[in-house]
Parts: structure tokens; C-alpha cells; sequence
């Protein structure tokens, strides 16, 4: 991405805080200003001490508004300062939250083969966003102030004495041109250096989820090399970016103090010769350096812009991804009532990949209210893309879902997820206890509720069983309980929300025979009156589907019900045949 | 404070960069006062020689501020490089450091902490560490070195203004700080804490964003984080007052200083004590002095931050590993025979102290290149077998023996050693299918990579990618449906050379008929193995030499 567009990202961000910005601008100019005169009536006292005999007392006068002074600057300079960084951190925390609006609405569905990994959107979040600080509260103000107070110096100068003025002229706009010059590579070795960042973070994240399984394998010791390594080429990269930075620090310091240097000497000169009046030179060379400072500074506040350009890259790739939040034409404020029962339609429903991996290709079926559909097929063949469709994670490419009649791109999505009861594959459960985590999708619903729902999806005794039952704190991923236990709870989960729409992903496969059989009744009863989907592998499931869906390679490849499909002797019947063919032991078996 | 004296035990091998670091600062600071001073004197002088029309040596001061302007320019330059190559080094370092004591402790140690707060540790605290050196260190060396010297300085020429230095430098450089470390250390402590907490909800939510956009709950983690972030703003805000307070404070006393010199200077150069340029020499040292003193009060918030991430850090890596590691002291590495015989002897396993056992009184032999079977429902604690097998978590009774020698003679390496494990719950990399296959063996080569793949079922799969082997699986497996994750596992599990092949119930998330299959299909090749088989199910258990079945509990 290029560095101007990440640029125009950050301008048009920190244009959120004008106001604060604008005025903390106008404060530190002001801070600049009183600078300039207190500095006239020091000069002005030491001119009298030194070439007018002055005593103390003769400047008595002078020293309380000389004070006034040093209190005024200090003052504007807080809240310039205070000001800025106010405008800094709420842009921050301003950022942050759009840009995790906009990672949850992208949602769950990631680029196949992408490295956008978690760790890296979470180090987004907090250090990437943490490194636009400089940019917001220093390097924005600093640039209109680069031009500000050297201008008023040098009119203050002008007045004065014209040659320091002229010298001053033709050095200053050396400064950001060689800074500029040397600055150009660093836009790259910053990107570099972020880019090591994140990848560093997700790796880390990684390897701590993955620890065990690296100890399983006695590969951890092979990993501490790997986490030496990484870090050690991020601290390589980061020192090549400081070096840059530093080195062109010099360069300004360097040209700065010459420039200061060059007017001492022609004022030190003209002094010996005594073509010049002490104050006037002792004036200007107390303003001299201040005409510098803010150009001096600007290396390091051109760093901090190279850093947040570094760190905002993934930020405007995130904010510029189509969020699918667009709302369609037609689109539906409330959803009508479906707890009557719902009805679905896919017609000619396809979807493809952003990187053009096709998944689904020209679906069409229907499924009246409180029927069952079993989806089977192969691993790939777009089972769950057709279940992530429908819980509206991803949309259709091309076609149409209706549901009761209605194009569910314009429903309003929360409302229709909440008519869905969901069983994955891998379910996650959140930290806490397991009171919440069973009413995770009705958060106000009683212990009663919670109870039945547990009992239904045969969780009850085990949780009772534990030491602080329905009050255990489960830990991260549900660490501790069995897979079964853990599929359990997802069901209870699921029964709980009483859902019109259940979409099961092989809801029977963790749990040995006996639970399995009576978890069988359990979703038996829910499917009764609500519309089923399950991705099925157990001929048990598939055989009681009102309709069976044979998908490969993400088209139908036959649809019906099992004793017609049979009788067709297509892919169906042949699948059955060869996945199922000790089907008295395995149905028994469950 | 113990925090403190630990991180400069951690900093030791650095000394010689450190005290090359304060060094250079030191000289840069010195410079500056110097050519500060010089110059003031220089130009008065010049003026003065000037009035009274007589000529002056100017070659000597031009000389000096000349050296001086290039001392401060290149010696800034060599301290930033050296002092942050320092830091820097010591931060790669610490990674690995903690590494090293993290890994010790997983996953008995690590049971209960959050991913996210791991990963807090070892990245945002690790880099907050970068501070202590940098911001905390150098500067308050400096200050400590160059203060006594600008005020026997000052002291050479008046005692009133070597006093009032004294105060000032007392106001900025102690009363500035410990008004920041009194107002701002709760601020300071919570933004790292917060920004902790902020990453541990952010790990958690976009691990799990599937579900909880399905269960409506998007808006309760968005206001979660929301209000996260803003607690972060709050302690941000109230150390920004203070910074900004106590910058301004600073420049404020560097002017007073100043201000200071012209009280007390201005009547010993009217009394003819001094001459002239020795006035504006003093003011232009009396502010340029205080440089060494405008770091310290963000010194003193780098150091409540760097303090409080320390504690997070150590609060990790000092504690005890739970697993085998830690009751065999006297282990050796052991390497594992072609066919060890396994033995458990009334084995225990609870995973806290006074915990109802997750199984108890378990008794098996199996002798070498034998085939059991663990069969037993959902919940029973067969996945706590394994747990104990390679020395996860300490028994809490019973024994196990390894050709006929006791757990504890090996350590904890060599004791996995004998493993190949597919474990229940199997983590998958955030690599390429290779990558994963080849943490179980390294040196496995791409004929072996397939032939494991095949057992697997995984060939016709692998062939159908672009990048084949080289195809990445995405985060957790994300690209992979649940059974070709378990197949991976497997697969994984197949290549690891050791001896005795533990599967945790397989068929999860397969066709039974696949199921069926590739245990058939291990159960024909790894004929030298040891197999044991987790399971709840009938698959291929007529194959096995031995069914051990545990039941419910009463």
C-alpha cells in the first residue's frame, strides 16, 4: 500500500479532532510568543547590566513582569500540551472502536491461506494504535508549527538585524529538504518493521496456544530457537529503522547548530567592531535557537509519522474491506414473526473466496417449515459454506436465500440470527462459568431454563457432579472438560433459545453410545417443530432427513429422500454403500 | 523493588554497554551546558571588547564551543545507538528468557491463565521493559552524576544562586517525580494492566467471533472492549495532566533559574566582582542545566510501568512447573528402547489438590509392541490418562514404570520421548500442512511426509491444493474442516518416531466407515508400535489384544 494513501488515511483521522487540535496549536504559538518578548526583556536586562551599568535595583521594575512571563509560557504550554494529547488519545480509542466494529463485522469468514491471523489484529488494536500517538499529539501540531513560530522570530529578527535574518532565510528550508531526503527509504523499513511486529505477535500467540502440542512432540526446544530467532531479526529491522532515524537527527542537529553558528560569528564580528548594539545581538542569538528547534524536531516527529504510516497499514486495509454492511435495497427494519415456522429457499445460490476459490456453485432447494434436511458429502464439498450462508457470516456471490419468501439479505441480521440455534463442529465456550456459557444466547435467561436445557442435552449430571456445578469457571476453550462434555454444553446452549431454525454440524459425533442414543431424543424433539439442518455423517441422522442434500465440489450432485435416492442407485446410494455398509452395527452403535 | 533488583540482575551481562551508554549521555549533557555557557560569555565579551575598542582572543572559546557543538551533536547520535542497541539486545533476550521458563510450566502451570494474557506477557510486557534502561536508567544516572557537578559550578560563583539551583533542581528532578509517582502510579500500573486485560478480551473474542455473532453477543464484546478501551483513555488522560503539568513545570523552573542568575549575579557584576560576561554565561548554564533534569519525571513513569511489568513477568516465570519436571531432580535423559513396556500401578490423577480424581486406582500393563484398547464413555477421564503418561501432571497416586524403571528416573524430555500422541483436542499451526507434520520430527523427509498423509487419508486432499504440502492451513486449522484436522493429528502423531502410539479417540468428526479404515490401515503398518487407543466407540477394537474398560464413577 502506498505511503500517501496510508497518509491520507491518518490526515483525514486526526481532521476527527480539529477543534482540540487547532486550539492546542494556537496555545503553544502563543507559548511562542511570550517566549519571543521574555526573551527581549532578558536580553534587555543584561544589555543595561553590561553596557549601561545598570544596578538591580534599576531593573526591579522588569523582573515582576519578567515572572508574569515564565508563568504565562508555563501555562500555555500546558494546555497546548494537555490539549493535544487529550485530541490524541480519543482519536485512539475513537479508531479503535471502528476498527473492531469492522472486524466483527467482517466477521469470522477469513481469506483462505491469508496470514491475517488474530495475534495480528489484536497487536492492530493496542500497539498499532498506540503508535499513532506521536502522529495525532506531536507530529500534526509540529507541522503547522514548523512554520509558525520561525516566522515570528524571524520578523522579530528582521527588526533587529537583517543579516542574521537573511542567514536565517536561506539555512532554514535546507533542514527539511536533506530530512526529507534521507527519510525516504525509511517509509519502507518502517512498513518492514510493523509488518515483522505482527507477524511476531501472531506467532506468539501461536505457539502459546499450540505449547502443549509442542511439548507433546518435545519440539518446544526447537521453538525457543525459533522465538530467539524472530526476535532477534525484529530487533534487527528495528535498529535499521532507528538508525535511519537517528542519523538524519544528526543531520538536522548538525545543520542547526552550524546555521546558529554562522550568525554568532557574523554577530560575535560585528560586535568586536562595534558595528552592531549588544542587545540586538544578544537578541537574536537567544532567539536563534528557537528558530531552529521546531525544524530540529522535526526528525523526530517525522519519525513518528513514518511509525504510525508503519503501524496504520493493516488499519486502512481493514477500514477499506467491504463489510457487507451496506444495506440493500428493500431492507426490512424488524423481522417479521417466524416463530410459526420457517421456510427456506436457496435458488441458484453460489459463493466464491475473495482470493476466487469457488465453494458453492448454483444451490438450489427448498425446505418447507419443520422439515429436516441432512446435508452429506465430502470433506470441501461446501457443507458448512452453505450453513455459514445461511447464519448470514458469509454472502451469496451469486443468487438467492429466501426465507418464508423474503431475500435474507434483507433481513435485519441480528434479529434473524436470533431465530437460529446453532451447533458447530468445534464449539467455543467463553470464560466463565457454565451457567453462562448454556445461556450465552439468552444472557436473562433463569436457572430453571438453564436446568431443563442441560438436562434435555444429558449435561445435567456431570455439571452437578462437579465441585460448584452449574458455577464452575470454565477456563479458556473449556480446557479441562472432555470433548463431549464440551459438545453437551453447546447443545444446551443451542435448546436454550427455543429457535424456529436448527443448524446442527454433526452434533452426534463427540459422545459414546449411550449419551449419543439419548441425545438423539433430545434434538429429535427440537427438530419436531423446527425447520432442521444438519451436516450428517451417521446413516441414523440422514436416514429420518425429509431431504438429502449430495453435494461434491460444491454442487448438488442429487437430492431427495433416502429411500428414493436409494432406489436411484446414484452417488447417494453409493455413498451409503461404501461409508456405511456395516450399517446394522454402526446405527446400533449409533 | 525486589522487581528492581532483579531486572538489573537480568541486565548484568549488559554492564559494559550500560555504563558505555550513561557515559555518552553523560558527555552530550556536559557539552551542551558547556557550550551553552561559553557562548553566552563569548559574545558578551566580544561586545564589551568591542565598546572598549580593544582586541580579544576569540580563537581559544571558538575553538572550545566548536568542539563542544560537535561533541553534542555526534554524541547524541553514538548514545541513541548504543543505548538502544542495548536495550533492544536485552529485550530480544528476555523473549527467550521467558520462553524458557514459560515452557516448563505448560499446561499444568498455565492452566486457569488466559492465551492472552500469556501473550501479553511475553510481547507488550517484555517491550514495556524496553523503558527501564532507556527512560528510567540512563537519565537518572546522568542526573545523579551532573547535578553535584553544575553545583560546586555554580557554587564557585555565588553561593546564593548554587542554593536556589539546589531547590530548583530539588523541585524538578525529586518533587516533580514523586507528585507523578503520588498522583499517576495508579494510572501508570492500570494502563498496563488495562491494555493486559484489553488484549486477553481481544484474543478471546476474535478467536470466537463465529459463535458469538450467531448468539448476538457482537455488541456485548464490542461494548466490552469499548469500555476497556476507555478505561485505558482514563489512566492515559491523567498521566497526559501530568506529563503536560510537569513538563511545564520544568520549564518554568529552567526559567527561574535563569531568573535566579539575575538576582544574584547582576550585584557582583555592579559591585565590579565579576566582570560582565560572566552574567550571561551563568543564565545561559542555569537553563541549559535543567536538560539533565527534563527526563526525570517521565523516568519515574517509565519505571511504575516498567515496575508493574515486571511483577506480570515474574509473577509467571517464578512459579513451580507442576508436571514431571518437577519431582525428578535427579532425572537423566533416557533414551527410549525400540519397545518399552508400560506399566501403571493403581495411578491417580486429580488436577487440583482435594479435586474429585479424574480417574483413580488405575491399573495396566502392556507389554512391548502390544495393542489396548481404553474404552469408556464421554467425561471418565480418558483424556486424563494421557496427562499423566507423558508428565503433564504430577500423580496423586500410584505409579508408572517404563521397562520396569519408575517414572521419575526420566526426564521430563526423555519420558515424552516414548510418546507419539493424537491428542483430543489437537492444535493446529498457523503454517503450511508440512510445517504442522513435521513438529512431531523434523527430519522427516517428504516421502515420509506422504506416506503418514496416506495412513491418513489425507493424500487425494493434499494433491488437490495448488501449493500441495506447502499449503497453509490457516489459523487453528481454520481452512480445514474437523476431520481432516483429526486426520492431521494423526498424521502428526504417525510420524514422531517414538515408540508407543497413543490415539485419543480418533474417529472424532469422521465417517465411522473412515474411521474404520484408518485404524485398520495404522493397525496393518505400525506392527513394531505399541498402540494405545483412546476411544468410546467399537471401531477395531476386535484387533486389540487388550480392552481395558473403565465405567462411571459411583
Amino acid at each position: 500500500m502506498s505511503t500517501k494513501h496510508i497518509s491520507a488515511f491518518l490526515k483525514a483521522q486526526s481532521r476527527r479532532a480539529r477543534r482540540p487540535l487547532n486550539l492546542s496549536i494556537v496555545l503553544s504559538f502563543a507559548a511562542g510568543i511570550v517566549l519571543i518578548v521574555q526573551m527581549g526583556v532578558i536580553a534587555f536586562c543584561v544589555d543595561s547590566v553590561l553596557t549601561h551599568q545598570a544596578t538591580l535595583t534599576d531593573l526591579l521594575f522588569l523582573l515582576p513582569p519578567l515572572l508574569i512571563l515564565f508563568v504565562l509560557r508555563a501555562v500555555l504550554s500546558y494546555f497546548s500540551e494537555r490539549l493535544a494529547l487529550k485530541a490524541a488519545i480519543d482519536l485512539k480509542h475513537t479508531l479503535r472502536k471502528d476498527l473492531l466494529t469492522r472486524l466483527i463485522a467482517k466477521g469470522p469468514i477469513l481469506e483462505r491461506g491469508s496470514e491475517n491471523a488474530v495475534g495480528d489484529q489484536v497487536t492492530t488494536l493496542t500497539e498499532g494504535i498506540e503508535a499513532l500517538e506521536g502522529y495525532f499529539a506531536r507530529y500534526m501540531p509540529a507541522m503547522v508549527m514548523t512554520v509558525l513560530l520561525p516566522f515570528a522570530i524571524l520578523a522579530v529578527t528582521l527588526t533587529r538585524d537583517w543579516l542574521s535574518a537573511v542567514v536565517m532565510v536561506v539555512t532554514a528550508p535546507l533542514i527539511p529538504v536533506f530530512m526529507i531526503l534521507i527519510g525516504k527509504g525509511t517509509e519502507r523499513l518502517n512498513q518492514k518493521q510493523w509488518r515483522k511486529l505482527a507477524r511476531l505477535s501472531a506467532h506468539f500467540l501461536d505457539m502459546i496456544q499450540g505449547l502443549t502440542t509442542l511439548k507433546l512432540f518435545n519440539a518446544s526446544r526447537r521453538e525457543a530457537e525459533t522465538v530467539s530467532r524472530m526476535a532477534e531479526s525484529y530487533r534487527r529491522t528495528t535498529m535499521s529503522v532507528l538508525r535511519v532515524a537517528f542519523l538524519s537527527s544528526l543531520v538536522l542537529e548538525f545543520f542547526a547548530t552550524v546555521s546558529i553558528a554562522i550568525i554568532a560569528v557574523f554577530i560575535g564580528f560585528r560586535l568586536l567592531y562595534g558595528n552592531m548594539t549588544f542587545f540586538d545581538g544578544f537578541y537574536v542569538l537567544l532567539l536563534a535557537p528557537d528558530f531552529y528547534l521546531p525544524l530540529r524536531n522535526m526528525g523526530t516527529h517525522y519519525h513518528a509519522r513514518m511509525e504510525a504510516v508503519g503501524a496504520a497499514e493493516t488499519m486502512v486495509s481493514v477500514m477499506e474491506m467491504d463489510d457487507g454492511s451496506e444495506k440493500k435495497e428493500g431492507s426490512l427494519d424488524a423481522l417479521p414473526d417466524l416463530k410459526q415456522g420457517i421456510s427456506l429457499e436457496f435458488r441458484s445460490v453460489g459463493f466464491v473466496y475473495p482470493d476466487g476459490s469457488r465453494a458453492l456453485e448454483d444451490v438450489s432447494f427448498t425446505l418447507a417449515a419443520g422439515q429436516s434436511l441432512a446435508l452429506v458429502g465430502p470433506s470441501g464439498a461446501g457443507k458448512s459454506t452453505i450453513i455459514d450462508l445461511i447464519l448470514g457470516l458469509a454472502q451469496p456471490s451469486e443468487g438467492q436465500i429466501l426465507v418464508n419468501g423474503l431475500d435474507l439479505s434483507t433481513l435485519p441480521i441480528a434479529e434473524w440470527r436470533a431465530q437460529l440455534a446453532y451447533v458447530p463442529q468445534k464449539p467455543t465456550l467463553f470464560s466463565g462459568s457454565i451457567l453462562d456459557a448454556i445461556r450465552y444466547g439468552q444472557p436473562d435467561a433463569g436457572i430453571e431454563a438453564v436446568e431443563a436445557a442441560a438436562k434435555l442435552a444429558q449435561a445435567h449430571d456431570f455439571i452437578t457432579g462437579l465441585s460448584d456445578g452449574y458455577n464452575h469457571q470454565l477456563n479458556e476453550k473449556g480446557a479441562g472438560l472432555s470433548g463431549g462434555q464440551i459438545q453437551r454444553i453447546a447443545i444446551a446452549r443451542a435448546l436454550l433459545r427455543n429457535a424456529p431454525l436448527v443448524l446442527l454440524d454433526e452434533p452426534s459425533a463427540h459422545l459414546d453410545r449411550e449419551n449419543e442414543a439419548r441425545i438423539q431424543n433430545a434434538l429429535h424433539a427440537l427438530e419436531q417443530s423446527a425447520t432442521t439442518i444438519t451436516i450428517a455423517h451417521r446413516l441414523h441422522t440422514i436416514e429420518q432427513a425429509d431431504v438429502i442434500l449430495v453435494l461434491e465440489q460444491g454442487k448438488i450432485a442429487e437430492m431427495g429422500p433416502h429411500n428414493a435416492l436409494i432406489e436411484k442407485d446414484g452417488a447417494y446410494a453409493g455413498l451409503v454403500r461404501s461409508s456405511f455398509e456395516s450399517k446394522s452395527t454402526e446405527v446400533q452403535h449409533g | 523493588m525486589a522487581e528492581f533488583k532483579k531486572l538489573l540482575g537480568l541486565m548484568r551481562p549488559w554492564t559494559g554497554w550500560i555504563i558505555l551508554g550513561v557515559f555518552l549521555s553523560l558527555i552530550t549533557a556536559l557539552a551542551n551546558v558547556i557550550l551553552m555557557s561559553i557562548s553566552g560569555w563569548f559574545i558578551a565579551a566580544m561586545a564589551l571588547a568591542g565598546l572598549a575598542g580593544v582586541t580579544m582572543n576569540y580563537f581559544t572559546p571558538a575553538a572550545i564551543i566548536r568542539a563542544m557543538a560537535i561533541t553534542r551533536t555526534v554524541g547524541r547520535y553514538a548514545e541513541r545507538l548504543v543505548t538502544h542497541e542495548a536495550t533492544l539486545r536485552l529485550v530480544a533476550e528476555m523473549r527467550r528468557w521467558f520462553y524458557d521458563r514459560m515452557e516448563p510450566l505448560a499446561p499444568a502451570g498455565l492452566q486457569g491463565m488466559k492465551s492472552g494474557d500469556v501473550f501479553s506477557r511475553i510481547g507488550a510486557d517484555i517491550t514495556t521493559l524496553e523503558n527501564f534502561y532507556l527512560r528510567v536508567l540512563v537519565p537518572s544516572l546522568v542526573a545523579l552524576i551532573a547535578v553535584p557537578i553544575f553545583c560546586f559550578f555554580a557554587g564557585y560563583f555565588s553561593a546564593g544562586l548554587a542554593l536556589s539551583l539546589i531547590v530548583l533542581y530539588f523541585l524538578g528532578g525529586i518533587l516533580t517525580p514523586w507528585l507523578i509517582h503520588h498522583f499517576g502510579r495508579k494510572a501508570a500500573s492500570d494502563q498496563v494492566l488495562k491494555s493486559a486485560q484489553m488484549r486477553s478480551t481481544l484474543v478471546e473474542g476474535q478467536q470466537a467471533l463465529r459463535e458469538m455473532l450467531v448468539y448476538g453477543r457482537d455488541d456485548d464484546y464490542r461494548q466490552t472492549v469499548e469500555a476497556q478501551s476507555s478505561g485505558l483513555c482514563t489512566s492515559q488522560l491523567r498521566l497526559a495532566k501530568l506529563q503536560a503539568a510537569s513538563q511545564s513545570a520544568l520549564t518554568l523552573a529552567a526559567s527561574l533559574a535563569m531568573f535566579a542568575a539575575l538576582w544574584f549575579i547582576i550585584p557582583k557584576v555592579s559591585d565590579g566582582s565579576f566582570e560582565g560576561p560572566i552574567l550571561p554565561m551563568l543564565m545561559l548554564f542555569a537553563m541549559a542545566s535543567f536538560e539533565v533534569i527534563v527526563p526525570l519525571p517521565v523516568a519515574i513513569r517509565a519505571f511504575i510501568e516498567t515496575q508493574v511489568a515486571a511483577k506480570r513477568l515474574f509473577g509467571l516465570t517464578d512459579q513451580e512447573p507442576k508436571g514431571i519436571s518437577a519431582w525428578s531432580e535427579e532425572a537423566i535423559d533416557i533414551k527410549p528402547t525400540a519397545t518399552p513396556s508400560l506399566e501403571l500401578k493403581a495411578v491417580s490423577l486429580a488436577y487440583e489438590e482435594g479435586a474429585p480424581s479424574a480417574f483413580d486406582q488405575l491399573s495396566l500393563s502392556v507389554a512391548p509392541g502390544e495393542r489396548v484398547a481404553i474404552v469408556g464413555p464421554s467425561g471418565i477421564g480418558k483424556s486424563s490418562i494421557i496427562n499423566a503418561l507423558v508428565g503433564f501432571w504430577p500423580l496423586s497416586g500410584g505409579e508408572i514404570l517404563i521397562d520396569g524403571q519408575p517414572y521419575s528416573r526420566f526426564s521430563a524430555e526423555s519420558l515424552r520421548a516414548h510418546f507419539a500422541v493424537a491428542p483430543q483436542k489437537p492444535h493446529l499451526f498457523n503454517s503450511t500442512l508440512k510445517g504442522n507434520l513435521l513438529v512431531a520430527n523434523p527430519d522427516a523427509s517428504d516421502t515420509m511426509l506422504n506416506k503418514v498423509l496416506d495412513q491418513v487419508q489425507l493424500s487425494d486432499y493434499v494433491a488437490a491444493q495448488e501449493e500441495g504440502l506447502d499449503s497453509f492451513v490457516g489459523e487453528a486449522g481454520g481452512t480445514l474442516s474437523g476431520g481432516q484436522i483429526r486426520r492431521l493429528s494423526i498424521a502428526r502423531a504417525l510420524l514422531s518416531p517414538a515408540p508407543i502410539l497413543v490415539l485419543d479417540e480418533p474417529g472424532e468428526g469422521l465417517d465411522p466407515q473412515m474411521e474404520r479404515e484408518i485404524l485398520n490401515r495404522i493397525l496393518d503398518d505400525e506392527t513394531d508400535r505399541t498402540i494405545l487407543l483412546i476411544t468410546h466407540n467399537s471401531a477395531a477394537l476386535e484387533r486389540m489384544d487388550k480392552q481395558l474398560v473403565l465405567s462411571e464413577r459411583a
